[in-house]
C-alpha cells in the first residue's frame, strides 16, 4: 500500500501536455538537451514522465537535431 | 495536375572555411534552385558561423541557414539532388511543416514579437540573450530544475560560448 502511494506521487505529468505544446522543434537544441542522458542517450519516457505522442515527437526531433549536428550522438566527454 | 502546394523548411550546412563570397554564392544558388523548381521562398533564418556538436568530413565548424518554402511535392527529390551535387553543403535537413507545426510557429513569431515590446521599453538583461535567438524557438518559457543532462551542455557550452555572439544575424 505505502509503496503504492509513494508511485502515485513520483509519477510525473508531461511537460508538454503541461504547456498544451502540440509541435517540437529540432532546432531547439537546450530544451532537446534536457531529454537526453549526459552520453547523449534519449531518457525513456518511463524516466521523464512524457506522454507516448509527445515523447515519439521529441525522439523525432532529437534525431533531426542530431543529424544537423546541434545535438551529439555520443557526448564528447565519453568519446 | 493539381499540385498541392505545401509548406517546407530546409535546414543546411555549408562549409564554413571557404570564403564569405562564396557562401554568399552557395545560398543564391540554392535561393535559385527553389525559384526554379516552383517553390517560393517565405523565410531565411541565418544562424550564422556555429560550433557543431561532433565534426563532419572533419570539420568542427558550419555555417547554418534555415529557409522556408512552399512548393509542390515533386520539387523536393530535384532540391536534395542540387543539395547533395554542392560540395560547399556538407548537412542539409528537409522536413514537411505540417499544421502543427506551423501553428506553433506562427504562436512563437506572435510571442516573440511581444516580447520585443517591452524589451525595448525596459533594457533588461534578457535582451542581449534573446536578440541572439531571434529566428528561433522562445527559450525559457519555463525555468525548470536543471537536469543532469543540463550540467553536460553547460561544460560543453564553456568550450563553444565565444561563437555564439557571432551567431546574430
Amino acid at each position: 500500500m505505502a509503496r503504492h502511494e509513494q508511485q502515485s506521487k513520483k509519477r510525473r505529468s508531461c511537460r508538454f501536455c503541461d504547456n498544451k505544446e502540440t509541435y517540437i522543434d529540432y532546432k531547439d537544441e537546450r530544451r532537446l538537451s534536457r531529454f537526453v542522458s549526459e552520453q547523449g542517450k534519449i531518457i525513456p519516457k518511463r524516466i521523464t514522465g512524457n506522454c507516448a505522442g509527445h515523447q515519439r515527437q521529441l525522439v523525432q526531433a532529437i534525431k533531426r537535431a542530431r543529424h544537423l549536428a546541434l545535438i551529439p550522438f555520443v557526448s564528447e566527454s565519453i568519446r | 495536375m493539381s499540385e498541392a502546394h505545401r509548406s517546407y523548411e530546409t535546414t543546411y550546412i555549408i562549409n564554413a572555411s571557404i570564403e564569405d563570397s562564396q557562401i554568399e554564392a552557395t545560398i543564391a544558388r540554392v535561393a535559385e534552385a527553389i525559384e526554379r523548381n516552383g517553390g517560393t521562398i517565405t523565410a531565411t533564418n541565418r544562424w550564422g558561423r556555429k560550433r557543431m556538436a561532433y565534426p563532419i568530413d572533419k570539420k568542427n565548424n558550419g555555417y547554418y541557414l534555415n529557409v522556408e518554402f512552399e512548393g509542390p511535392g515533386q520539387m523536393i527529390a530535384q532540391l536534395e539532388r542540387v543539395y547533395q551535387l554542392d560540395e560547399n553543403i556538407i548537412r542539409f535537413l528537409t522536413i514537411l511543416l505540417d499544421k502543427y507545426a506551423l501553428e506553433a510557429r506562427a504562436k512563437t513569431a506572435a510571442e516573440t514579437t511581444a516580447a520585443a515590446v517591452p524589451a525595448t521599453e525596459n533594457p533588461g538583461t534578457e535582451k542581449t540573450g534573446e536578440a541572439g535567438t531571434s529566428g528561433r524557438p522562445v527559450k525559457g518559457e519555463k525555468p525548470q530544475e536543471p537536469v543532469s543532462a543540463d550540467k553536460a551542455e553547460k561544460k560543453d557550452s564553456d568550450s563553444r560560448a565565444p561563437l555564439f555572439p557571432e551567431d546574430g544575424r
